[in-house]
């Protein structure tokens, strides 16, 4: 579930028209910068926080938390800017003690087991989820009818 | 996967569950853009990771199988310890008849087919011995 395939490239485009998200608390809209169409992590940012167009993106500007901010500042000089998007930042954490809490693995259930319950929210047109009712699919429906092959994963 | 489901989806229901990005910008582990691999910021709304599974799907072309999207508690990926990737299999009985390792590595869709023809009944596939071992 990582990969681009060529042949989608052309199909990128479509996706942010029904797949754009207004319901963001960020004031400008997320229909504004389409992340598909921009080449590199400073672009997207850049297009989508630096409002007064400094190169810089201040605490001010960012609208997704302090959090994050924190870890787009990779220079810790206050700013989101170009030169923290080639100060690495991957790896951290994947290594050394897991005992301290946050960022610690949790324990995947074993075969034999009873498996973990879940409803979830089953994924629609994004059309079809803002007009309708949201169809919940929980696991344990399943028992006694089909086996089921769970794939988790994301995007990236 | 997609061919997996295209063998066995009639008797086996596939659900892809969609979880916390693994490679988020502004995560842990950023990636994105200029390597090739999709610039994402980490959903902070269950509308937000609904829009990125959706850019997956066109991407990558998940359907038909179903995508079921992990709550902002990311209760299932947590439950099931998924991040970043991983592949069960759950018998009609309710219980984990197999539990694959943890992705990248230990992303096996052949030792998922393996455990769906076992559970089916099925004659098993002769495979080549893989080097490594499964990591959990």
């Amino acid at each position: 579930m990582r990969r681009l395939t060529p042949t989608m490239t052309a199909l990128m485009g479509l996706a942010l028209i029904a797949g754009a998200n207004p319901s963001s608390q960020d004031e400008r809209s997320k229909q504004d910068v389409d992340p598909d169409e921009t080449r590199t992590v400073w672009e997207y940012l850049a297009k989508r926080y630096d409002t007064d167009g400094d190169d810089k993106i201040t605490p001010e500007e960012y609208t997704r938390g302090t959090e994050a901010f924190t870890r787009l500042d990779r220079d810790k000089n206050g700013v989101i800017e170009e030169a923290d998007m080639s100060k690495g930042g991957r790896g951290r954490g994947r290594r050394g003690p897991r005992s301290r809490g946050q960022g610690q693995r949790p324990e995947p259930p074993q075969e034999g087991e009873r498996a973990p319950d879940f409803k979830l929210e089953l994924l629609g047109t994004a059309k079809k989820d803002a007009k309708e009712k949201q169809e919940l699919v929980q696991l344990s429906k399943f028992k006694g009818k089909k086996p089921v092959a769970l794939i988790f994963g994301s995007y990236t | 996967m997609k061919e997996l489901h295209a063998t066995y989806g009639e008797k086996v229901e596939f659900l892809v569950v969609y979880i916390t990005e693994a490679h988020a910008l502004d995560g842990r582990s950023p990636k994105g853009g200029a390597d090739g691999s999709p610039i994402v910021e980490e959903p902070v709304t269950l509308e937000e990771r609904k829009a990125i599974a959706r850019r997956c799907d066109i991407a990558i072309g998940l359907a038909p199988m179903r995508i079921l999207i992990d709550d902002m508690k990311n209760t299932a990926g947590t439950a099931y310890a998924g991040h970043p990737d991983r592949l069960y299999l759950v018998d009609k009985a309710g219980r984990i008849s197999y539990a694959g390792g943890r992705g990248p590595f230990g992303f096996s869709p052949d030792e998922l087919e393996d455990a769906i023809r076992l559970d089916l009944k099925l004659t098993p596939i002769e495979r080549k011995a893989k080097k490594g071992t499964r990591r959990k």
